[in-house]
C-alpha cells in the first residue's frame, strides 16, 4: 500500500454537490486551483485565516494556516484577528469556532453539507426529550450530562443547561471525575464507544453503564431499575469511521507485522482499544508517532488521511492504517474538497460571504460556558 | 455479491398509471421489465385518485379545455404540451384504457357518465363511482399481468446509472442488477418529504432524486400542490366534490372563515382554501361540515369511499377535523413531448416528470390523463431508442452500523422542517433555514448511504435531495404564482 498517495475514494458517481457549488468551479485543473486559491490569500492577506483539520485531505490541508483537532483550531480561531475564518472541517467544529470567536468574525464552512452524522446522531430535542424522561425517574441534581465536543452546538447549550460541560478526547477521564464529584451518574452525549473506553479508564466496568437509545420507546430501552443502578447513561451514537475497525484488524495486523505498535482512537469500539498497544486522541497519536524510534513500525485507528499525513511526515517511520483506506474515510471531512475551498475564498475577495455558520446567540452563549467548564477542569 | 443480472431494453421503475402505461406500450417492441416498490395496489397514488379523468366533453371545442388548464396554471403552463395533453387524451382514454386495457367508466345514456370539478368550464370528469384511480388502476395491473413484461414487485430501486442499468434491493434488502438501455422512471409524488401527504406511505420523491444525481435538469420544483381538506388525524382526502355539494369549513366554534379570503369562499380555488386553513390551524383545529351534505342527499351512496373512512361519531356529529396535506407536485424531471429528460437514456413519465402541463398549479382531474398521455409517448420513444444494455456497476456496501431509528428520525426532522418552512407559505427567512438544515441533513445521511445497502436510507437520502431542491426552487423564485406562496417573514 502507497503511503504517499491520497486515497482517491469518490464512490459517487456523480456530480453530488448540487446548487451548493456553482459549475464554474468544479473540474478545474489542480495547478490552476492551486494558483487561484494562492492569489486569493494573497489578496485577503490578514483579513483571512484558513484552519484545516486533521482529517482533510492534503490537497486541502497544503493551503490551511494552521492544522489540528477541532478543540485546537477553535483557540486558533479565537486568537486569530482575522474577520473571516475559512473552517475546513465539519458543522459542529466551525460552530464551536464561531462560539469562541468574536462577533465581529465571520465563520465560513467551505462546504454547509460537511456534517458530522455522529453530531446528527443526537439532536437537542431528542437529549432534551431524553432527560425530561431520565429526570421524572431519578432527580435532576443526581445526572450530570457530558456532551463531547463532536456535538451541535444547541446540544452543548442543552448540556450547560443541565448544570453539564464539554469534553474531548483527551480531557474525558478529568471530565468524568469531575461530574462524578457533583452527582451519582453522567449522561454522555453522543458517543458510546468515548465513553465506554473513559470509564473503563476509571476502574468502572460494562456493569456500570446503559446505553440509552433514544428511538427505543421508553427510557431509552431501559427499566427504571436498570437506570436506577447504572452510573453511566451512554447515548446510543457512534462515529462510523472509527466504529470500523475491528479486532480482527488488529490481529492480522499483528500477524504480518508483529513488531508493529497499533495505536486506536478512543471512539474505536472497547475491544478495539483493549486489543490495541495504545489509544490516544489525535494529538496524542500524532505526539507519539512523531517520538518513536526511527524504523518503528506503526499501525493507526483513525481516520485514514492523519495517518497519511503522519507516514509522509515521518518517512524514518514505517505508518500505514489499521485497516483499508476506503473503511478509514470520514464522507463527511471528505465533502470539502478544494473546489469548495476556492469558491469561498474568491467570494471573500468579492466581498461575497458564502456558507456563515452562525450560531443562535443564546444557544452560544450557553455552549460556550459548557465549553469553559471544561476547561476550568 | 451480484444476484440476478437480466438484461432489457427497456426498465421501467415504479407501477402507477405511467409507469403501468409506458410499460405496456413498450412491450409491443421491446423486451421490458417494470421493478415497483410497491408490494400492493395501495402502495401507488394511481390506486388512491378519487375524481377522476377529464377529457373533452362532447358539447365543447378542445381549446375550451387547454384554456383551463392553462388558467389554472397561473399562465405558467406550456401551452403546446397542453394542446397534445388535450387532443390525444380523449384517444388515450378510448382506445388504451377502455378498449385495451378494459377499464369500465359510468356511463350515461349517450356515452360517459361526466362531472364537473373546480376549474372547468364544462362537465368532463369520467369516473367509476368515486374510486376511479383503483378501476384504473386494477385494470392496468392485470393488463400488466397478462403481458410479456416481467414484474419486479416489492423491489426499491436505489440506483440508476448512466448510459443504463438499475440497482433495486429486494425484499431483504438483497441487491440486484439489471442490464438496460433505456430507463422510464415513474415513481409518482414526493408525500413523504412533508410527512402529511394524501400519497400513500413510501413516496419519497427516488424518481427525481435519482434523476437529479444522475445530472437531469429538474424544474418547476417549488409548485407543491397542497390539497385543502384531507382528514387531520388519519391522512385520506376528503374530495371536493364535498364541498361543492354544500359542506361547508368552520373554526372551533363552528364559525365559517373563508367567507372573509375569497367569495366564493368554499368553492374558491383549492390553492386558496388550502392557505386558509393552513393559517387557520395555528388557532386550533379547523372542520369540515358534512351536515349540509347529508341533509340533501343520500350522503352513504353519493361518497362510499369518505363514508366508509370516517367514524361513526363523526358521521354522527358531521364533523370532521381536517387540515392541508402535501398533494401533488407539479414540477420534477424536466421531459420533452416524447418523455425524454435531458440525459441520454433516461426518461421520466407521471408525477415525477415535468411535462409543463401544469406550470404553476394542476387542474383537478388531470394527473391522470398527463401519465396516460405520456406513459404512451415515453413507452413508445423509449423501446424505439434503446440500444444495448448496458450493466450497471456495483454498489459499495460495507454494510457498516447504523442505529435503528436513525431514517425514521431524520424524516421527522426533515418533514419537520419542510411542513414548517416549506409549506404553504414561504418567507426568505423560513426558506433560508430550511435549506441550512437540509443541507446539514444531507451532509449526514450521505455519510451512511456511501456505505450501506439499505432501502429506507436511500429513500431518506432522496426524500431529503428532493427537500432541497423544492427549497432552492422557493427561494429562487420571490414571485408568488399558483402553488407557490411567498410571504414576508
Ligand atoms: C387521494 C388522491 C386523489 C387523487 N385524485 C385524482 C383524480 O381524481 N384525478 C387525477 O387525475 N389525479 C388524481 N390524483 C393524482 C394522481 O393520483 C397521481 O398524480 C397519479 O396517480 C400519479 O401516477 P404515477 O404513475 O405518476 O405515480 P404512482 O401512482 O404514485 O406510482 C408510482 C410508482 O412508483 C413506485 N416507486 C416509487 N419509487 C420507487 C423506487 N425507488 N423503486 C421502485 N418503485 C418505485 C411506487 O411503488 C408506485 O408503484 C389524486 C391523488 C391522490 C393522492
Amino acid at each position: 500500500m502507497s503511503t504517499t498517495d491520497e486515497p482517491d475514494l469518490g464512490l459517487w458517481k456523480y456530480s453530488d454537490s448540487l446548487g451548493s457549488l456553482p459549475d464554474e468551479y468544479s473540474d478545474l485543473d489542480e495547478d490552476e486551483r492551486d494558483r487561484r486559491i494562492q492569489d486569493a490569500k494573497d489578496e485577503l492577506e490578514y483579513e483571512v485565516v484558513i484552519l484545516g483539520h486533521n482529517y482533510q485531505r492534503e490537497t486541502v490541508t497544503r493551503h490551511a494556516d494552521f492544522l489540528g483537532d477541532s478543540l485546537e483550531l477553535s483557540r486558533r480561531a479565537a486568537d486569530a484577528d482575522a474577520p473571516y475564518v475559512v473552517f475546513c472541517g465539519v458543522t459542529f467544529m466551525a460552530e464551536t469556532a464561531d462560539v469562541v470567536t468574536d462577533d465581529s468574525q465571520s465563520v465560513i464552512l467551505p462546504s454547509m453539507e460537511a456534517s458530522c452524522p455522529m453530531a446528527g446522531m443526537a439532536e437537542d430535542i431528542q437529549v432534551d426529550g431524553a432527560w425530561n424522561e431520565l429526570t421524572s425517574v431519578v432527580p435532576p441534581e443526581d445526572v450530570v450530562p457530558v456532551t463531547y465536543v463532536n456535538s451541535y452546538a444547541s446540544l452543548k447549550a442543552t448540556t450547560a443547561e443541565n448544570g453539564g460541560a464539554c469534553c474531548t478526547s483527551s480531557n474525558a477521564t478529568e471530565v468524568f471525575e469531575w461530574a462524578l464529584d457533583r452527582g451519582e451518574k453522567i449522561l454522555f452525549t453522543p458517543d458510546r464507544h468515548l465513553a465506554d473506553n473513559t470509564l473503563h479508564d476509571l476502574g468502572y466496568t460494562e456493569d456500570d453503564y446503559v446505553i440509552w437509545d433514544p428511538w427505543k420507546p421508553e427510557l431509552g430501552g431501559n427499566k427504571e431499575e436498570e437506570i436506577e443502578d447504572a452510573t453511566f447513561l451512554l447515548w446510543e451514537g457512534f462515529c462510523q469511521v472509527h466504529e470500523r475497525f475491528t479486532v480482527e484488524d488488529v490481529e492480522t495486523t499483528r500477524e504480518r507485522d508483529p513488531d508493529v505498535n497499533v495505536i486506536v482512537h478512543p471512539e474505536c469500539r472497547r475491544e478495539v482499544v483493549e486489543a490495541a498497544d495504545i489509544s490516544g486522541s489525535t494529538s496524542e497519536i500524532i505526539d507519539e508517532v512523531e517520538s518513536a524510534e526511527p524504523g518503528s513500525s506503526w499501525a493507526i485507528g483513525t481516520e485514514i488521511h492523519l495517518t497519511k499525513r503522519l507516514a509522509r511526515e515521518n518517512p524514518d517511520k514505517d505508518v500505514y492504517g489499521l485497516c483499508a483506506d476506503e473503511c478509514s474515510d470520514c464522507n463527511a471531512m471528505r465533502q470539502i474538497d478544494p473546489d469548495f475551498l476556492l469558491y469561498a475564498l474568491e467570494s471573500l475577495v468579492d466581498g461575497d460571504v458564502v456558507n456563515e455558520i452562525e450560531v443562535d446567540e443564546d444557544d452560544a452563549e450557553k455552549a460556550e460556558t459548557a465549553i469553559q467548564r471544561m476547561f476550568d477542569v | 455479491m451480484s444476484k440476478t443480472l437480466e438484461e432489457y431494453d427497456v426498465v421501467v421503475v415504479g407501477s402507477g398509471v405511467a409507469g403501468c402505461t409506458a410499460a405496456l406500450k413498450a412491450t409491443e417492441t421491446a423486451e421490458v421489465a417494470v421493478v415497483t416498490k410497491a408490494s400492493k395496489p395501495e402502495d401507488s397514488t394511481t390506486q388512491w385518485a378519487q375524481g377522476g379523468v377529464a377529457t373533452v366533453a362532447p358539447e365543447e371545442d378542445p381549446g375550451e379545455f387547454v384554456e383551463d388548464v392553462v388558467e389554472a396554471s397561473a399562465g405558467e403552463a406550456d401551452r403546446d404540451r397542453v394542446e397534445l395533453l388535450v387532443e390525444e387524451g380523449s384517444t388515450a382514454v378510448e382506445e388504451f384504457l377502455v378498449e385495451e386495457v378494459g377499464v369500465e367508466f359510468d356511463r350515461a345514456d349517450d356515452g360517459f357518465h361526466r362531472t364537473r370539478e373546480g376549474g372547468h368550464s364544462h362537465d368532463r370528469v369520467i369516473h367509476r363511482g368515486d374510486a376511479t384511480g383503483e378501476a384504473v388502476h386494477l385494470a392496468l395491473l392485470d393488463s400488466l399481468d397478462r403481458s410479456t413484461v416481467d414484474v419486479y414487485e416489492d423491489h426499491t430501486v436505489i440506483d440508476i446509472q448512466e448510459g443504463g442499468g438499475v440497482v433495486a434491493v429486494d425484499e431483504n434488502e438483497e441487491p440486484i442488477y439489471l442490464a438496460s438501455a433505456a430507463t422510464v422512471l415513474a415513481t409518482g409524488g414526493i408525500g413523504d418529504v412533508y410527512g402529511r401527504s394524501t400519497n400513500p406511505p413510501g413516496t419519497t420523491g427516488d424518481g427525481v432524486a435519482m434523476a437529479a444525481l444522475a445530472g437531469a435538469e429538474v424544474k418547476d420544483m417549488e409548485y407543491v400542490q397542497f390539497h385543502p381538506t384531507v382528514h387531520a388525524e388519519r391522512g385520506f382526502l376528503l374530495s371536493e366534490a364535498l364541498r361543492g355539494e354544500g359542506a361547508l369549513v368552520v373554526d372551533e366554534d363552528g364559525d365559517r372563515f373563508l367567507p372573509s379570503y375569497h367569495e366564493d369562499a368554499e368553492l374558491a380555488p383549492r390553492d386558496v382554501v388550502a392557505n386558509a386553513i393552513y393559517e387557520r390551524s395555528f388557532d386550533g383545529d379547523v372542520y369540515l361540515d358534512i351536515n349540509p351534505v347529508m341533509e340533501g342527499l343520500d350522503f352513504v351512496e353519493a361518497f362510499p369511499t369518505a363514508a366508509e373512512n370516517l367514524t361513526e361519531e363523526e358521521m354522527e356529529s358531521g364533523l370532521v377535523p381536517v387540515s392541508p396535506a402535501e398533494h401533488f407536485i407539479c414540477g420534477g424531471v424536466k421531459v420533452d413531448d416524447r418523455g425524454r429528460t435531458t440525459v441520454d437514456g433516461l426518461y421520466a413519465a407521471g408525477e415525477t416528470a415535468c411535462t409543463g402541463v401544469h406550470g404553476a398549479n394542476r387542474l383537478a382531474s388531470t394527473s391522470l390523463l398527463e401519465g396516460l398521455v405520456w406513459g404512451l409517448r415515453t413507452g413508445e420513444t423509449a423501446a424505439s431508442e434503446a440500444d444495448d444494455p448496458r450493466r450497471p456497476a456495483e454498489v459499495d456496501a460495507f454494510n457498516g452500523e447504523m442505529p435503528e431509528g436513525f431514517v425514521d428520525s431524520k424524516f421527522t426532522r426533515l418533514q419537520e422542517t419542510m411542513w414548517r418552512n416549506v409549506g404553504l407559505q414561504r418567507s426568505e427567512e423560513g426558506l433560508e433555514k430550511a435549506r441550512q438544515q437540509l443541507q446539514r441533513l444531507r451532509g449526514e445521511v450521505r455519510s451512511y448511504a456511501r456505505g450501506r445497502v439499505d432501502s429506507g436510507l436511500y429513500e431518506l437520502r432522496n426524500a431529503v435531495l428532493v427537500g432541497l431542491l423544492v427549497t432552492e426552487a422557493a427561494l429562487e423564485n420571490e414571485e408568488s404564482r399558483g402553488c407557490h406562496v411567498r410571504v414576508e417573514a
